[in-house]
């Protein structure tokens, strides 16, 4: 069920009057909340049932026998088989054609063609599944390092398929997620009206330009190049960038907004990426529950900033980010760029913490600027490689866009303001987001509905009749 | 965000009555887009149909329609087609060879190494290249074919079209998801890499011929036709269109139901009209098999009347494609395995939509039809356009007349032959009936008829009861008897329920390219049968037009729409009430509508008196030949569905089949026999130009 039909719509009033009746009693309103997040997910497919119930026990199982084990050993071992199931669910789920392909092309450049019978099965990606094992994984590692008490088998299952989340995030933590559930008190206006302003916002990003520039400007271009001029590859490569914020902090502001009307605070996805002035910024402003995740999980086992070498574990955290993605050489491209990026970003400072030079404000005035423009494009750049359907038209893109004046296709007018629109959203979006609010508290609850309702109706009838299915499920 | 800290600011909230209150007034605002949805869901909840009502007329009563409709248009004005940023090709020295971009493409362009054998069954290649398009016949299990090493680049002329030097022709290629990614993106690239083409690409997502009320597709395209002026449209439309069809009236025709395919077809034959307003030809390139079972059955329908509507246009070419991405017996396929056993993806995993390795197999399917339609609109004035379709004339060996023969040649030789039927899944054996050589004429090569059994029987009916008549009209005729099976009840149909039983494309992809490549036969085909057989004959000659050069039947089921509960029809077909549009397709009744006089084959049609549950409509196939001004010996004579007459009859038939047959056309009396054909007879769609465009029966 995808949060921008008539169907979510429809399935949100029984979750409203439940969370009006019931959310003061604990025990029922579980109940209530677990059948929901169930239906919600069968409606994505209910073959995987067993699969979200299979992350949510063995979390909890290792969990268990960790609170159980008293040797630090002990320990290690219930949680690296815990991480070693989970991972194999995701691996089998979505990285088996992938594995299977690259071996038989290994196969034929070894000369081995047709020799390597290996089995191919057509496997249905269970959506979400990249994002609810690794909301499992955090709360049976929390736990391993002290930080999240033993939980039941129930609550672990609500907090692995809390529906607003399940879909693509944001990742959450057990800590932040669960003493929610005991929260007594009544929802509070602001906070609601709030979850009506970040839906609103929502629908707008993902109906209005991320469906826009997709269905204008972006997909032909990444699936003809050669069709487009310069210019219109050109921008293009803007418009993903756009649109790729614009739909996946559309998802997320749906996703926190809905939250927020159940009475829950879900935590923040972005921040402004594109206002970012170095790579570092950016990774702190995109996809923050992910590099929140990554660093926690993984950058920081590997050794973080201290041990071993810290530009190999940047690297190589990337590089398994790009792969999270999905399952081809693009990504992983993607990641390692970034972890170069990142790389050199850290040097850098590195670098200027140790000569300690100090520009003067004149010089800074230009490098502010500067430094922005850079990290746009890098990252602009990367995400050709994100999106592209393959490495030849990937580099044909690149090359379009570099020589500037190779005949083709342009672009629609209206893809300028919604760029403009789309960047612009990273400064104003949040001050409007509180204005709004404040504007909406002044009314009475009649005239915020009228409000609200206007709103969403210009917004729907600005977007295209279907609205595409967003691009994070596929991850 | 700063939430709940600040108590005493702390209201409380009307999260459920502004939710409610918000959603009933949007939903009155969108009530334009909502109701239609909710239509849709009465089908399956009642009380949706009567929200939808209720929707509608709320909006209307409250003014709100007025107001949203205010919105419309303003969210309208706002909208803007104005593109900027194009580049005009500079000198085309410059443009054409810039090769990065050439290289990809150049890899597109060939019908790709990853290709597998059997896709190429259903798309013979209308240019015989020397190595690449020797059609790998399925169900061979003789010769191996030699196969380009890897690497080595096929000859490039399969898409090099003859040198123009006129204008280059403008291509619009239209329809629905398919035609925005996967397929589309292909086609137009791998067209794009051509110097005598322009490709425009104009698809919409979710739309169909089911829903205008999203997107009434023929008046869309009337405006990309004046937009654009294309020579060529090619369409791919449908996969949205199983979908109830709810008409003017607000009456609900459930898909695929007799009234359904009725509008549908109405539908396409509208879209085709419009398309072929300004003089364009169309290409309707047919949708591949689908995953999911009821889906596929959907479609099935749908291909059918799309097929149909496109045989009633003047100027179009349906490109079925049911098999394509299919597997050898025709089943879906996720993944294709390549020369070298790697796993190629053909589909994604919704089972619907293609990828673009499953794009390029449609393409190379497409591409020759496209080519053959681009020579044809080059080569006639356009006032012969129509007749484009007529068959060419055939190469034929054999010179002469019968009597000058029979003197000196050898006894008719009648061998047994047996094949592998992949179609069938079966071993099958197959009688030949072959006039003895004459020792002046060495290696000679026969005309053949194609002589089929009726329901019931097999291929030992005629060699058992008229074989030894068989032999001496062999003899008399000099033209050759093939005496195949397909199945006692085949219908010599590809059936739509069983891939097992696909007895047409067994006849046409197997067993013809199995006996001319073994026998001493010339491309020059009859087909002819009793009872089944006679609509075996009719169906194969008239949905394949050229392919066979004359048709008979001998108390022949020559429509089989009458006969609903009869001799296992509906095991073939499904149950006529609800798959009308498959019975229609193999109606030799209906077929003949869509018959050119041009290119009808010589047909004879043979009725016993005392027939009587077949008379009927051999009377009615005899008066709709007539109105259509068709040539058609029809013979009446007393007699019963017995072999005491079909004994009596068949000598009447091979004389008429070897007249049709061995007497040259006026128009081909030069021409030449193609080279390779002196050593390996080439398969039967091969020669045969309109063949190709019926690559494969329908499943």
């Amino acid at each position: 069920m995808n949060f921008v039909t008539v169907e979510f719509a429809l399935f949100l009033f029984p979750v409203l009057i439940a969370t009006r009746l019931l959310r003061g009693h604990s025990y029922p309103y579980k109940i209530f909340l677990l059948i929901c997040n169930l239906f919600f997910y069968a409606c994505a497919g209910y073959v995987f049932i067993p699969l979200l119930l299979a992350v949510a026990v063995s979390n909890w199982g290792a969990v268990q026998l960790m609170a159980r084990t008293r040797s630090e050993g002990g320990r290690k071992v219930w949680l690296m088989l815990d991480i070693l199931v989970n991972l194999s669910f995701l691996a089998f789920f979505k990285y088996y054609e992938f594995i299977i392909t690259s071996l038989e092309v290994l196969a034929v450049n070894c000369g081995w063609s047709g020799k390597l019978a290996l089995p191919i099965a057509d496997l249905v990606f269970p959506v979400g599944i990249s994002f609810y094992t690794f909301q499992g994984l955090s709360y049976a590692v929390d736990h391993y390092r002290e930080k999240s008490p033993a939980q039941s088998l129930g609550r672990v299952l609500l907090f692995v398929s809390f529906f607003p989340t399940i879909l693509a995030g944001p990742i959450m933590r057990a800590h932040q997620f669960l003493p929610q559930l005991d929260e007594k008190r009544s929802q509070d206006a602001s906070a609601v009206q709030e979850g009506f302003a970040l839906i609103l916002s929502g629908l707008f990003k993902k109906v209005v330009l991320a469906s826009y520039l997709s269905e204008h400007v972006v997909r032909d271009v990444f699936l003809t190049p050669e069709v487009y001029s310069s210019w219109g590859v050109l921008m293009a490569v803007y418009g993903y960038a756009v649109q790729i914020f614009c739909d996946f902090s559309g998802y997320s502001d749906l996703a926190v907004g809905v939250g927020r009307l159940m009475g829950f605070r879900l935590p923040e996805n972005f921040n402004a990426p594109y206002l970012a002035l170095n790579l570092q910024d950016f990774w702190r402003r995109w996809h923050i529950t992910l590099s929140l995740w990554l660093r926690d999980y993984l950058y920081i086992p590997l050794g973080g900033n201290r041990q071993g070498n810290r530009y190999l574990n940047l690297l190589l955290t990337m590089a398994l980010g790009g792969l999270w993605h999905g399952a081809h050489f693009r990504f992983l491209i993607w990641g390692i760029g970034h972890g170069l990026g990142l790389g050199v970003v850290h040097a850098f400072h590195a670098l200027k913490k140790k000569a300690a030079w100090k520009l003067p404000a004149a010089v800074q005035t230009v490098t502010v600027p500067l430094a922005w423009l850079l990290t746009f494009h890098f990252v602009a750049l990367l995400w050709i490689f994100f999106r592209a359907e393959d490495m030849p038209r990937a580099l044909e893109i690149i090359r379009r866009v570099i020589s500037f004046e190779l005949p083709g296709d342009g672009f629609p007018v209206l893809a300028i303001p919604a760029v403009i629109l789309g960047l612009l959203l990273q400064k104003t979006g949040r001050p409007l987001l509180h204005r709004f609010v404040a504007f909406q508290e002044r009314l009475p609850w009649p005239v915020q509905a009228a409000v609200l309702a206007l709103l969403c109706s210009a917004i729907l009838k600005l977007g295209p009749d279907g609205v595409l299915p967003f691009i994070y499920f596929q991850f | 965000m700063s939430t709940s800290t600040d108590s005493e600011t702390r209201r409380k909230a009307h999260t459920l009555p502004i939710y409610a209150l918000a959603f009933v007034l949007a939903a009155l605002l969108e009530a334009g887009r909502l109701s239609p949805v909710l239509e849709r869901w009465g089908s399956s909840v009642p009380p949706a149909a009567h929200a939808a009502i209720l929707l509608s007329k709320t909006a209307k009563l409250t003014g709100l329609e007025v107001f949203s409709q205010a919105e419309s248009r303003l969210a309208d004005a706002l909208n803007t087609d104005r593109t900027i940023g194009s580049l005009a090709a500079a000198a085309p020295s410059e443009s054409s060879p810039s090769l990065p971009v050439a290289m990809p493409l150049q890899n597109l362009e060939k019908p790709a190494p990853a290709l597998p054998k059997t896709a190429m069954t259903h798309s013979p290649d209308p240019f015989p290249a020397p190595i690449e398009s020797v059609p790998p016949e399925p169900g061979q299990d003789t010769e191996v074919r030699s196969v380009p090493p890897a690497g080595q680049t096929p000859p490039q002329n399969t898409l090099t079209p003859p040198a123009l030097p006129n204008a280059p022709s403008k291509v619009l290629i239209v329809g629905d998801s398919l035609i925005m990614e996967g397929f589309g993106p292909v086609l137009q690239r791998n067209l794009r890499a051509r110097n005598d083409l322009e490709v425009v690409r104009e698809g919409k997502y979710s739309t169909g011929l089911s829903r205008p009320d999203q997107l009434d597709w023929p008046e869309h395209l009337r405006v990309l036709v004046q937009k654009h002026h294309p020579e060529v449209i090619i369409v791919c439309l449908g996969a949205n269109d199983p979908q109830d069809i709810i008409d003017a009236d607000k009456k609900r025709h459930i898909t695929g139901s007799p009234s359904w395919q009725a509008i549908y077809r109405a539908r396409a034959e509208k879209f085709l009209q419009i398309a072929e307003s300004e003089g364009a030809s169309v290409i309707w390139s047919g949708l591949p098999v689908m995953g999911r079972e009821n889906y596929d059955k959907r479609i099935r329908i749908l291909s059918d009347v799309q097929r149909t509507a496109c045989e009633n246009s003047a100027r179009c070419l349906f490109v079925d494609n049911r098999r394509t991405l299919a597997g050898p017996h025709g089943e879906y396929l996720n993944f294709a395995v390549d020369e070298q056993g790697r796993h190629v993806r053909l589909r994604y995993k919704d089972k619907i939509h293609v990828t673009e390795d499953g794009g390029k197999r449609l393409a190379a399917v497409l591409i020759p039809a496209l080519e053959t339609t681009l020579k044809q609109r080059r080569e006639l004035p356009s006032a012969q356009r129509q007749t484009a379709s007529q068959p060419q004339p055939l190469p034929c060996s054999v010179p002469g007349t019968s009597e000058n023969r029979t003197g000196q040649r050898a006894p008719v030789n009648v061998k047994k032959l047996s094949l592998t039927s992949r179609y069938l899944d079966r071993e099958v054996t197959y009688y030949a009936f072959l006039p003895g050589e004459d020792p002046n004429r060495p290696q000679e090569r026969f005309p053949f008829v194609v002589l089929l059994h009726g329901a019931g029987g097999s291929q030992e009916d005629w060699k058992n009861q008229a074989g030894d008549l068989l032999a001496e009209q062999v003899d008399k005729q000099g033209v050759a008897v093939l005496v195949p099976t397909a199945g006692p009840y085949s219908w010599y149909a590809d059936s739509s329920l069983d891939i097992r039983g696909r007895a047409g494309s067994f006849i046409l992809d197997e067993l013809l390219p199995h006996a001319e490549r073994h026998l001493p036969l010339s491309p020059r085909r009859g087909i002819a049968g009793l009872s089944m057989g006679g609509h075996g004959a009719f169906t194969l000659s008239l949905r394949h037009p050229g392919l066979f050069a004359s048709v008979s039947s001998m108390s022949g089921v020559m429509d089989i729409t009458r006969h609903p509960e009869q001799w296992r029809i509906k095991d073939i077909f499904g149950p006529l009430k609800s798959n009308r549009a498959a019975w229609e397709a193999h109606s030799a009744f209906f077929l003949l509508r869509a018959l050119n006089p041009e290119s009808a084959p010589a047909m004879l049609v043979s009725t016993g008196l005392d027939d009587a549950r077949i008379i009927d409509e051999n009377r009615a196939f005899r008066d709709r030949a007539g109105r259509l001004g068709l040539k058609l010996a029809y013979r009446e004579l007393p007699g019963r569905h017995d072999w005491k007459f079909w004994r009596q009859e068949l000598p009447v038939h091979l004389e008429f089949h070897s007249r049709a047959l061995r007497v040259p056309e006026s128009a081909a009396p030069g021409e030449a026999r193609p080279a390779a054909g002196e050593k390996s007879a080439p398969s039967a769609l091969k020669n045969t130009p309109s063949g190709l465009f019926l690559p494969g029966e329908k499943g």
